[in-house]
């Protein structure tokens, strides 16, 4: 079953589109990544995906209705996300970070009710945050902090989940940490999870689905496995390396060795 | 967010202050009325001169400065919230300059029409700031986007000011009051015309607290909370323009009390507007009434404009906030 779909999306932030007639389902239950390099594209879909961006042309679906004409706080109680940029509120606890979370499901009082308090202690706990839950969130260091704010999506009770660069700025052993509560998420409560990853190796390894962009374009979306080849990495991100396997996950692995793009670009402006 | 049995203690001892000022406002000046007097003015129902000096100058003015204090601080919490920014003031949607403009206009060249100053100045202020917020619109409003339109319509309305000031030098006299900002000579027609809508401007705004929480997090986090974040912003813009435009049509150009008393509340109570909102009403409501107070006492029977005793007291006041290591909005890119 498609549970988000984007139908023939152009998108702009000016005059020129970023993404142009892009058209991409998400399954129920599935991990798919988006990937590509910098300036592709690929969070401006994203935002598209969950609302945060109108489309200039084309429309997104949730649950086979469009996301535009649903009340806001319905989609919210729906779709959750994680954008790249926060605002950290100075003086709010975890807890209370977490308990915006139940925003989407409050009536006009705004109280929490006892299941919201017990939503809001469940994410915590999924989060492995319980030591944390009283400190304040601008004392937390960095994988801390992203993982307070997938609590925050977690108590919206979402059935998708969508991250922007998840993992971007944290050491290996946080992104690992946070690429395990999210795969934890999708096998055990069947949660849709959408996110931009810059790391392929991580994208290939924990993803069902691989959504390719280049230049404001789809150009692949395919089973993870099958996307690792060295030639279109290479095709991709214009970096040459090889393609390797991890016996440990049975999951293809790529290693850089050179980028072709800026090298071939360096030599054509030294022959002109 | 954790203090709540603290704050709600904060609240009602500001509460208790209030009335203890309220009192002392309606007693002391450059007649003293002792309680009893003022009791037995009331019961007896005499037109004795100390019910008059009451009822007619005392009263309406203490009860216009807790209005318009109350409506000043709870405008520039909202707008350091919404801007968030901390120096954000009703200023910056143009309510001073706006109401500025209409009012010296009004006074300098349509003088017999003097009556119209409140109404003009209200309609002045509430005009500005929608002519800046169409100038800041573009697919939206960003708050960066909205202070530098701010201060672009500022400058041309101060200019304007500037024009009527120094073009009729001889009629600047009569115009000083409503630019320093005063409390004196204000009545029940004053309390008439802005009760209504401070009330209910106070009232809505209550309501919004949580919102104002949510939209603190940043646009993208509150749209995907299920907040509607430009209906949000654009009613909590519209609601600090009514507030600040009311008060400045009774009082002038008050500016101060919207910076300042906001932080006072935000080190009683912390940043979550469901505290800071109210804390905010209070301590408008207080401060003004001190300052008051302390303009009619200091020279009596001389009185300062109540505007030169908040910048007074408040400048030293803000940088000793400001020392206090004030923890402002962090920002997260993890």
């Amino acid at each position: 079953m498609i549970v988000l779909e984007g139908r023939n999306l152009t998108l702009s932030y000016t005059t020129r589109p970023v993404i142009e007639r892009a058209s991409l389902a998400v399954r129920q239950g599935e991990i798919l990544s988006l990937i590509g390099p910098n300036g592709s594209g690929k969070s401006t879909l994203l935002k598209a995906l969950c609302r945060l961006m109108k489309p200039e042309s084309g429309e997104v679906r949730l649950f086979g209705e469009d996301i535009w004409k649903i009340p806001t706080k319905e989609v919210a109680g729906k779709v959750a996300i994680v954008p790249q940029v926060k605002h950290v509120p100075a003086e709010v606890t975890v807890r209370d970070l977490v308990g915006f979370g139940r925003f989407p499901h409050m009536k006009f009082a705004h109280s929490m009710s006892r299941e919201d308090e017990m939503r809001v202690e469940e994410a915590i706990a999924t989060t492995k945050l319980e030591k944390q839950a009283d400190r304040l969130v601008a004392t937390l260091s960095g994988g801390e902090r992203q993982r307070a704010w997938i609590a925050m999506a977690l108590a919206q009770t979402p059935q998708i989940l969508i991250l922007d660069e998840p993992t971007t700025f944290l050491d290996i052993s946080h992104q690992l940490e946070i690429m395990e509560t999210i795969c934890k998420l999708n096998r055990e409560s069947h949660m849709t999870i959408i996110m931009v990853l810059h790391d392929i190796n991580q994208a290939v390894r924990f993803s069902d689905t691989i959504c390719a962009i280049k230049s404001g374009e789809i150009v692949a979306v395919e089973k993870a496995k099958e996307l690792m080849t060295k030639e279109r990495i290479q095709a991709l991100f214009g970096v040459e390396g090889a393609v390797f396997e991890d016996p440990e996950h049975a999951c293809p692995f790529f290693i850089p060795h050179r980028s072709i793009d800026k090298i071939s670009k360096m030599t054509n402006r030294r022959q002109l | 967010m954790k203090h709540h049995k603290n704050n709600l203690w904060i609240l009602l001892s500001l509460f208790i202050l209030c009335i203890v000022f309220f009192m002392l406002s309606i007693m002391m000046g450059a007649v003293d009325i002792t309680f009893t007097e003022a009791l037995e003015a009331f019961l007896k129902g005499e037109n004795t001169p100390h019910l008059r000096i009451l009822l007619h100058i005392r009263l309406p003015r203490t009860l216009v400065a807790m209005l318009v204090g109350s409506a000043l601080a709870l405008a520039g919490a909202i707008l350091q919230g919404v801007m968030r920014n901390p120096l954000a003031t009703p200023n910056i949607i143009g309510v001073s300059s706006g109401a500025g403009l209409s009012a010296l206009t009004i006074m300098i060249l349509f003088p017999s029409f003097f009556y119209l100053v409140p109404i003009g100045a209200f309609v002045g202020a509430l005009l500005t700031t929608a002519m800046i917020y169409t100038l800041a619109w573009k697919r939206g409003i960003v708050p960066t986007r909205l202070i530098l339109a701010g201060v672009a319509v500022n400058t041309v309305l101060g200019a304007g000011n500037n024009i009527l000031l120094s073009t009729y030098p001889q009629r600047v006299g009569g115009v000083i009051h409503f630019l320093v900002g005063g409390l004196s000579g204000v009545g029940w027609k004053d309390v008439r015309m802005i009760t209504p809508y401070i009330l209910v401007s106070l009232f809505i705004t209550l309501f919004f607290s949580q919102k104002m929480n949510i939209l603190m997090l940043g646009d993208e986090l509150a749209t995907g909370l299920g907040l509607q974040v430009e209906r949000v912003r654009r009613t909590l813009i519209v609601l600090s323009s009514l507030l600040a435009g009311s008060a400045v049509s009774a009082v002038g150009l008050l500016g101060f009390v919207g910076l300042i008393v906001p932080h006072m509340a935000r080190l009683f109570v912390g940043n979550d507007h469901r505290w800071l909102f109210p804390t905010s009403i209070f301590l408008g409501s207080l401060t003004l009434m001190a300052c008051d107070l302390i303009a009619r006492m200091i020279f009596a029977p001389v009185e300062v404009p109540v505007g030169v005793i908040m910048s007074i007291l408040g400048g030293p006041f803000f940088l000793f906030i400001l020392r206090r290591q004030y923890r402002g909005h962090g920002h997260d890119r993890s």
